[in-house]
């Protein structure tokens, strides 16, 4: 038996529902003990006086990832059927300037966004109706525009194919880069505020 | 006791947080210097045969979601847009290519198929005359391991309709005109020629021309 249950059925559509409806509680949950559910906070990584986004957020992809392989790696998980979403690159790197943009402007994005209006916070919840105002407008608009949403397709693109190495190289520069930056980001801390 | 030993005993304490982020950064340098080391989680070989019954059922689950196929239209779009490691092959016998053939295919019989070399990391799409073949080369390449392997829905005649010859019926609806105008992008920039059955923009056949013996190749 290995993972992911909810695809070898061992979790049913409600038993998959119900993990998801937990996983999303403790990822909230967390989202709040790391104070990323203020405005001010998550704006402090763009005037560089307060990280904690950064080393949040990158400290949640090195677990990710690292927890990913090494369960692969002895057989618990099967990666091949951990769903990889396809790449599109110009409609995604347009779409991430814009998100960018979005972000540095309201001080928050969509996670911290739904937990800053869970906790009564009248900013998180203009972001969240602005948020599904901007999900139905794309939705509306953007199929209008199929050659360019679907432009520059890539498929299932992983940075191992990109870069021709070894899937565990990734990981252990991955993991480099995000100790580096946590020791960075300590300094820059320092030294900005 | 001095302040700083005091500080080291108490928990939450900023040195004690210290010493919890440091053995937490220790964890993940040993695990990701490790991982530098582990290669590929997947590996290109079949798998045990106590196993095989698990990977026998991956492939029955891909076939089930449809992750097997890719239609006419999707591959035109990945040769148009040049997609990185892109490989279409061609199984169909030498009297069936005379019709023509996919721009950029390679033609590999398919008994040599399992000696074909792939890259772990190529898209692999092959295609035959309708999809039997196809469907039987998909089933020999995944067995082997490959993972980015698909065959064209429909073969070659999908081909020739939904990419050469694509059409517009009257009184289509606004979602099947959608996609006439991304077919007929497509089809263009393969030489082909979308029709509009009920005779309305320019630039449109009329008639259902005969299909070209060849796509005509153009920048790829």
């Amino acid at each position: 038996m290995n993972a992911p249950f909810a695809d070898a059925n061992l979790l049913s559509g409600d038993g998959a529902l119900g993990a998801a409806m937990a996983i999303g509680i403790a990822f909230g949950w967390s989202l709040e003990r790391a104070g990323l559910g203020t405005a001010p906070k998550l704006a402090g990584q763009f005037a560089l006086t307060d990280l904690t986004v950064f080393k949040v957020m990158f400290s949640a992809v090195v677990t990710a990832m690292l927890g990913a392989f090494w369960l692969a790696r002895l057989g618990l998980l099967d990666i091949e059927r951990v769903d990889v979403p396809e790449t599109y690159v110009v409609p995604q790197l347009v779409g991430g300037l814009l998100f960018g943009a979005g972000f540095s402007l309201c001080g928050l994005c969509p996670g911290t966004s739904c937990v800053a209006a869970a906790t009564g916070r009248g900013d998180g919840a203009m972001v969240v109706l602005g948020m599904f105002a901007g999900v139905l407008g794309a939705g509306l608009f953007l199929n209008r525009l199929p050659s360019w949403y679907e432009s520059t397709a890539r498929g299932s693109w992983t940075l191992p194919q990109l870069l021709h190495v070894p899937h565990g190289v990734v990981v252990g520069a991955v993991t480099a880069l995000a100790l580096a930056g946590f020791q960075g980001a300590q300094w820059i801390e320092k030294e900005w505020r | 006791m001095d302040r700083e030993r005091v500080a080291l005993t108490v928990p939450g304490s900023r040195a004690a947080k210290g010493s919890v982020h440091r053995l937490l950064a220790w964890g993940a340098a040993i695990l990701g210097g490790l991982a530098a080391l582990g290669g590929d989680p997947a590996t290109l070989q079949l798998p045990a045969s106590s196993e095989l019954g698990t990977y026998v059922a991956t492939l029955a689950r891909e076939i089930a979601s449809e992750k097997d196929h890719v239609t006419a239209l999707d591959l035109a779009q990945w040769v148009r847009d040049k997609r990185p490691g892109l490989r279409v092959i061609d199984v169909r016998s030498a009297e069936e290519r005379e019709d023509g053939q996919i721009p950029t295919s390679e033609t590999v019989d398919l008994a040599a198929l399992t000696t074909t070399s792939f890259h772990d990391d190529d898209t692999v799409v092959v295609y035959s005359t309708e999809a039997v073949h196809a469907a039987q080369a998909w089933v020999l390449l995944r067995a082997q391991g490959y993972r980015e392997v698909f065959f064209l829905r429909g073969g070659w005649s999908a081909w020739v309709d939904e990419v050469m010859h694509p059409a517009l019926e009257e009184g289509a609806s606004v979602e099947a005109q959608r996609a006439f105008a991304r077919a007929s992008v497509l089809s263009r920039y393969f030489g082909g020629a979308p029709r509009i059955d009920d005779g309305q923009p320019s630039g449109m056949t009329r008639k259902s021309p005969a299909p070209p013996t060849s796509p005509r190749r153009r920048g790829c």
